[in-house]
């Protein structure tokens, strides 16, 4: 029996129980387009969560205090004071390849305009914090505080401010607000920066450091330092020479440990990159099992098919149909009915991913190798779950089979 | 003298050994020449179709020798033995055995379909012209379920014949149908037989055996009588005789 009759067969036995087999690749279908899907939409999570990662700054350092987590808990070493205005010179003068630096105190206050109010973050920086963290003016201007000198009770607001406290951000410009009953005057609106992770990256306000660490704060020492390099192939180097100047001219240690530790975003960049990746990952798999459960079916309905066909195959077997053939013709069907049940999976499977990306609002793209591999994976549980089938088939006695009732 | 085509010696066939043992035959010995139209009769549970299975190599016997064309069956391997069941037999059953849901035609080609020397435009030839030869030209296309039991006859009959086999093995193939259609039938394996195909055919029914050339009766697996029939009645006759009625 030649192979092209072997296929027609088999496609002739599918369609002639077209319910039933279509309930069988139930199982393949389900569990090849949810791969795909998954797949598809947990790599367009992936790239859009990265994307957005990537707008907060790539080329960024951040320098705070305390022991680095990863030498484990050391509390007497860790202090919160550390860090000074001072050290941002000498960081700026010794390291080369930093070019944006910016002491960084933070607080979460309360803002009032007239009967308006609302809690921002209120960031005090230099004017380079808004280079390094890609924060654009939209309205207004920006501060003039490059060497921290400054304290002028001025303030730039993010979106979410603007809107809580006036009808429209356009008057935002201008007006005094007051933050922990301090008068502030509002000289830029910034633009829109949406949200990240679910925090609203606009619900802020940024004012010269000293004003927020002195008036604001009353603090002497400072929270975190922003430093930023002009190519983003120089932060490795930077950290390098940062972590030389807070060790040696510097000299932040105690005991022989740092007191601070360097973070870089591309280093946060990679650990969420990682950690996304292997969520897509355990999704697929998954959604594999059910592609597994799906093969399992396969195997059950084959067998019942054998027992259902047991007088034809009886009939075959008489006639001369060497036991080999019967073993290929219901290997064959079981592999026609998994591939037809892939190729419904991946068409499904595309569809997932449109409508998903379309619902999710990110590009949700459906990569050759998922398609290759749902194909290939099909192909194998037709082969594996309807070899036992086939067997059972191809060893039965004519005579027996065909006296089966 | 006519070529030998079948010849067994002693052949046993134990069925359940050990406990509930079943000596179906018991030491039968035959030789069956060419051209020959053999009748195997004899009560129920006697084992007839348990020496026709052995005959038609569906069965293998529990001991004895089998020569088949002067080639001896029992040690050649299962391959072979499908080989030679596709080429050289034919097979028509008490229950038809037709597949569900497939045409007249699908049917009948199906040995030819595990006969790889011939092509499917031939295949499809063949089938069409056994399924004339047993009058069913008009119903080549129809689907197996929509055929009277005579005419499901007949296309297990073309099916048989499609190979142009050189024995035929038909297990009560009138068991089923009533005698006018009976008749019918044992007119197509009078004329195969005219045409020298050799036929063994089972049956319990003394006016169908009545037909052959040779009656062979079992008797609790043991060939009891082994006789030529002298005058055999013609099928068509007793046919057209019926139908004046
Ligand atoms: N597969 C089997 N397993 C066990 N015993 C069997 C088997 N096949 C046949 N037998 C037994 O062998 C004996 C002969 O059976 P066989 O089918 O040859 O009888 P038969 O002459 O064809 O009868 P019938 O006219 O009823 O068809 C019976 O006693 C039967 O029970
Ligand atoms: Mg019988």
């Amino acid at each position: 029996m030649k192979i092209l009759d072997l296929l027609a067969s088999a496609l002739r036995s599918i369609n002639r129980n077209r319910s039933r087999s279509l309930l069988t690749m139930l199982g393949i279908i389900i569990g090849v387009a949810s791969v795909i899907g998954m797949l598809a939409l947990g790599s367009g999570a992936s790239d859009s969560i990265k994307g957005e990662l990537g707008k907060l700054g790539t080329n960024l350092i951040m320098i705070r205090p305390g022991a680095d987590q990863q030498r484990g808990v050391s509390s007497d070493v860790t202090n919160a004071e550390v860090l000074k205005e001072t050290d941002i010179k000498a960081i700026l003068n010794l390291c080369p390849t930093v070019n944006f630096i910016s002491p960084v105190v933070q607080t979460k206050s309360q803002a009032v305009f007239g009967s308006n109010n609302c809690r921002p973050y209120v960031t005090g920086a230099y004017r380079d914090y808004f280079f390094m963290n890609n924060y654009a003016i939209k309205l207004g201007q920006l501060y003039d505080d490059r060497t921290g000198k400054s304290l002028q009770k001025v303030c730039v607001i993010g979106k979410t401010v603007a809107e809580d406290l006036f009808v429209n951000e356009k008057e935002a410009v201008g007006n005094i607000i007051r933050i922990d009953k301090i008068p502030f005057r509002i000289i830029g609106v910034l633009e829109e920066k949406g949200e990240t992770m679910g925090m609203d990256g606009d619900n802020i306000i940024i004012a010269p450091f000293r004003t927020v660490q002195k008036r604001l704060l009353g603090l002497s020492y400072v929270h975190v330092i922003h430093a930023a390099t002009k190519d983003e192939n120089d932060v490795d180097k930077a950290v390098s020479e940062i972590d030389d100047v807070m060790r040696g001219f510097l000299k932040k240690v105690s005991g022989g440990e740092p007191q601070y530790q360097i973070a870089t975003q591309k280093e946060m960049l990679d650990v969420m990159g990682t950690v996304l990746d292997m969520l897509t990952l355990l999704l697929a798999a998954i959604a594999g099992i059910s592609l597994i459960v799906g093969g399992i079916g396969i195997m059950n309905i084959m067998l019942v098919s054998v027992t259902e066909r047991t007088r034809e195959i009886g009939l075959r077997l008489a006639v001369g149909a060497p036991s080999n053939v019967i073993l290929w013709q219901f290997l064959i069907e079981s592999i026609v009915i998994s591939l037809i049940g892939g190729i419904i999976g991946i068409l499904l499977g595309y569809a997932l991913a449109e409508i998903g990306g379309n619902v999710m609002d990110m590009d949700a793209e459906v990569t050759m190798s998922s398609v290759l591999m749902a194909f290939g994976f099909s192909f194998m549980v037709g082969i594996i779950f309807g070899f036992f089938p086939a067997r059972k088939a191809a060893k039965l006695n004519p005579i027996q089979a065909l006296r089966h009732e | 003298m006519a070529k030998c085509v079948i010849d067994i010696n002693h052949i046993t066939k134990v069925f359940n050994p050990g406990e509930n043992e079943v000596r179906a035959l018991n030491d039968v010995s035959l030789k069956i020449f060419e051209g020959e139209f053999v009748s195997l009769m004899g009560a129920s549970g006697s084992g007839k179709s348990t020496l026709l299975n052995i005959l038609g190599c569906l069965d293998q016997p529990t001991s004895g020798t089998y020569f088949l064309d002067g080639e001896e069956v029992n040690g050649i391997s299962k391959a072979a033995i499908s080989r030679i069941r596709n080429r050289k037999f034919g097979f028509v059953f008490q229950a038809y055995n037709l597949l569900p849901k497939t045409t007249a035609l699908e049917n009948v080609e199906l040995p030819l379909l595990y006969n790889s020397d011939i092509s499917s435009s031939l295949r499809r030839k063949k089938a069409k012209e056994a399924l004339v030869s047993v009058g069913l030209a008009k119903r080549i296309y129809h689907k197996t379920n929509e055929l009277s039991g005579g005419q499901q006859q007949r296309v297990a009959i073309a099916r048989a014949l499609v190979n142009e086999p050189k024995v035929i093995f038909a297990d009560e193939p009138t068991g089923n149908l009533d005698s006018k259609t009976s008749y019918q039938i044992m007119e197509l394996f009078q004329n195969l037989n005219e045409k020298g195909i050799l036929i063994v055919m089972v049956s319990h029914e003394p006016d169908i055996v009545e037909m052959s050339k040779r009656k062979i009766i079992l008797h609790d697996g043991k060939v009891i009588e082994d006789d030529e029939i002298i005058n055999p009645k013609n099928a068509h006759e007793l046919f057209v005789a019926a139908n004046k009625k």
